[in-house]
């Protein structure tokens, strides 16, 4: 096993570089045996990583502890998913992630026969220098088949905050949304390689960026809701150093996929939309170099490797070669920009959509940096920590959703002041009336009240616009309703799936305003039979129980819980102590309805009969979750379409228009 | 059982070894041509897209009718110039006007094929 795992890992550096060289041969002698050479040396990559994976999985699956990454992330006590999951518990089974993941995506590119164009030797030559790059780090500083001198009984055991389902999905979905965005950042250096400025690449690389982003979103999300259940503070987002890292290349590709439709159109902002893509994929490996490097006090870093260096070369090495492509290049570019025609339309809301989300970016980018850049000019690390996050983000966010509520309603090209005027007067009047509403129950704080009614207006104006795309298709083919409202979507994939999303980001809103702004908090030690009042709630300690579990001790409160008055059932919050970590873990208890969540933390207690637990009443948190699964479906339908159809023109002759 | 991981590993490196140099004892042509993406296909393609935006943009009451009809007949100027330079650059020798006619012709008749392919 030992020999096979090493074997794949040598013929990984060996065939990543005969097949970059194979492909520069190809293409200097216009040799196409060559290139299909490259082209099966990528196949075999994608074999020999395949055949790592598999084998990882296995030694982590059957405990085999001579291997030094099993021994020092599971232990036999351990169910066998979060043994399987341990694969990228390491910086070592990580890196075997990426690899993994970079030769399936290359090995689709090539095998895809759309896209067997001229481009595909330079990208997958782009992407083999990344895999290349995985591979030596492999091999020389973090080989996940590396061997104990001797083997120990049972392994160290997974951190007890890894034990969680969210350790299944949010990993691997934040590496395919990293990895994926290689993709499109090939594409855009074989465009400027190859002197070919149009929009071509762009086109070629929609699908990508967009399940990248999608990954990146899912990532983000499933990583919340984690955070919200295992780490037991009631919040899901800590503005933590590699939280942020994931959130600024989803900040940037937001933007890209915004930027690029006025490329697809006009023919516009081409070194706007590729330096967007060049610094996602830089962002995408800042991450990286974060969460590896433990330059930044993290929940998630892994401190004791020096494999950020690593990392930090390569960052620099591809950010100065991206850098050296555009600028050769930069005359092309620049030729047949055209001007946007007015101010006051789609193009330019975009723009302002792209100015915003880059500053959010990098508002992000130099919080999370500010410990180092501190400890440069004064040599004390400074934290800025959430007060700062929070105080900068939300008028930049607010601004953004105020931007998602105008943008629907602009056409492209020149919109007509008048008419969106009249379009936008519903939406604003109904979001008004929630506001006074809102007022009148007696709803404090005019910060919240604030983004709460920009949220309803970004939400209304995008119903408005879906009633009405309805109500002209009903009028065209006088469909019922529903057919027309189903019809509208499918033929309109991109344009409603992007809606969708843009709909999924206000429930998200919701969620977020009302958590920060609303939510409850009480400390109580309590006797056993003593209840207590925390909003509609009244809890009942009942009594404090001991139990063992896989050779890990369990301490849980028995807490009975009245909703308004009425049994809402009973409520568990435990304290785990495992056998193998020195610290307890807190698992929280929660019981979640439509507009609250009462959340339960067992602190402490000093017997059976008295304990102390920390109560949260967190509004709204499972919006969230909701928003996040709406962005999904969003994005799933924009991605399955993506062509805008003829329908509306059965429409535009019955109106009149001349086809 | 060492034998055996060695010959799964030798089977693993021969695989590759095939992969990479099956190739070259392929029979078939050697010179490298591009065999992509149609030039013209994708421009017109995207004004397409951008037509029928515009139509929903027109149609949801957002433009006039003037500046609607004025952008589209900018855009099927636009489909119509690409088109033309790819039916010039595909021409070996160009036989004057006659032939333009020609391509005036296969501009419409090709925009004509793509709205019926969007359409069915």
């Amino acid at each position: 096993m030992y020999l096979i795992g090493n074997i794949a890992l040598i013929l990984g550096i060996v065939i990543s570089l005969y097949s970059l060289a194979a492909n520069i041969i190809g293409m200097k002698k216009n040799n196409r045996k060559w290139l299909e050479s490259a082209r099966g040396g990528i196949l075999s990559l994608a074999f020999v990583t395949s055949i790592s994976a598999f084998l990882l999985f296995y030694i982590l699956g059957t405990s085999q502890f001579q291997f030094k990454y099993v021994a020092a992330y599971t232990n036999n006590q351990l169910p066998l998913v979060y043994k399987l999951a341990a694969f990228w518990a390491g910086n070592a089974g990580s890196l075997l992630l990426w690899a993994f993941l970079l030769s399936i995506y290359a090995a689709i590119i090539v095998l895809s026969k759309k896209k067997q164009n001229n481009m595909i030797p330079y990208v997958s030559n782009v992407l083999l220098l990344n895999i290349l790059f995985f591979y030596i780090v492999m091999v020389f500083n973090a080989n996940p088949f590396e061997m104990t001198d001797t083997i120990p009984a049972d392994g160290k055991g997974l951190n007890p905050m890894l034990q969680n389902p969210g350790m299944v999905i949010h990993p691997v979905t934040l590496y395919m949304g990293y990895v994926g965005l290689a993709v499109p950042f090939a594409y855009a250096i074989a465009a400027l390689l190859m002197k070919n400025m149009d929009s071509g690449w762009i086109k070629l690389t929609r699908r990508w960026t967009l399940t990248a982003w999608l990954f990146l979103t899912i990532g983000n999300i499933v990583g919340g809701w984690w955070a919200y259940l295992e780490l037991g503070w009631g919040g899901y987002w800590a503005w933590d150093p590699v939280e942020n890292a994931s959130f600024l290349p989803w900040l940037t590709v937001s933007a890209f996929l915004h930027s690029v439709m006025i490329q697809e159109r006009k023919n516009m902002l081409r070194t706007w939309n590729l330096s967007l893509i060049i610094l996602s994929y830089i962002l995408s490996l800042f991450g990286t170099f974060l969460v590896r490097s433990g330059i930044l006090t993290s929940v998630h870093a892994f401190g004791d490797s020096n494999l950020g260096t690593y990392f930090l070369i390569f960052m620099a090495f591809m950010m100065i070669f991206a850098i050296y492509v555009v600028i050769t290049r930069y005359q092309l570019i620049k030729k047949e920009s055209k001007p946007i025609e007015a101010y006051f339309s789609k193009e330019s809301s975009f723009l302002l959509n792209n100015f915003i989300l880059v500053a959010a970016a990098f508002a992000v980018f130099f919080g999370t940096m500010y410990p180092l850049i501190s400890e440069t000019l004064t040599g004390t690390k400074v934290n800025v920590g959430a007060p700062y996050f929070n105080k900068v983000m939300a008028p930049i966010m607010l601004a953004l959703l105020l931007l998602m509520a105008i943008c629907p309603l602009i056409s492209w090209q020149k919109a007509v002041f008048e008419r969106f005027l009249k379009n936008t007067l519903a939406p604003i009047i109904v979001a008004l009336l929630f506001a006074g509403a809102l007022v009148a129950m007696g709803v404090k704080g005019i910060y919240a009240i604030i983004g709460l009614t920009v949220t309803v207006f970004m939400f209304n104006v995008h119903l408005a616009e879906f009633w009405r795309g309805v109500r002209a298709r009903r009028k065209a083919t006088k469909e019922g309703f529903l057919k027309a409202a189903f019809q509208l979507t499918r033929k309109n994939q991109r344009r409603y799936g992007g809606y969708i999303v843009h709909i999924g980001i206000a429930v998200i809103a919701v969620g977020v305003i009302s958590s920060n702004a609303y939510s409850e908090e009480v400390m109580k030690t309590v006797n056993q039979g003593e209840s207590f009042k925390v909003g509609n709630y009244e809890l009942t300690f009942n009594e404090l129980t001991e139990t063992e579990e896989r050779g890990n001790g369990i301490v849980a409160a028995d807490i009975d819980v009245k909703y308004k008055g009425k049994s809402n059932g009973t409520i568990h919050p435990e304290k785990i102590f495992y056998g193998t970590w020195p610290e307890p873990s807190s698992e929280v208890a929660i019981k979640t309805n439509w507009k609250e969540d009462l959340y339960v933390v067992l602190s402490s207690w000093e017997s059976k009969e008295k304990v102390t637990v920390v109560v949260k009443i967190n509004p709204f948190v499972s919006w969230i979750w909701a928003g996040g699964i709406l962005m999904m479906i969003g994005t799933a339908i924009a991605l399955i379409g993506g062509k805008t159809s003829s329908f509306f023109r059965v429409n535009g002759r019955q109106a009149g228009v001349q086809s | 059982m060492d034998y055996i991981f060695l010959l799964l590993g030798s089977m693993i490196v021969i695989t590759c070894f095939y992969f990479i140099v099956s190739p070259f004892f392929n029979k078939g042509e050697e010179n490298y041509s591009n065999s992509g993406v149609r030039e013209t296909e994708m421009p017109v393609e995207m004004i397409y897209a951008a037509v029928n935006e515009l139509e929903m943009d027109f149609l949801m009451k957002k433009l006039t009718q003037d500046d609607f009809e004025r952008m589209k007949k900018q855009y099927h100027t636009l489909a119509a110039s690409y088109l033309k330079s790819e039916t010039k650059q595909n021409r070996i020798q160009p036989k004057g006007n006659r032939d333009m006619d020609i391509v005036d012709r296969e501009i419409l008749k090709e925009l004509n094929k793509i709205r019926k392919q969007k359409k069915g």
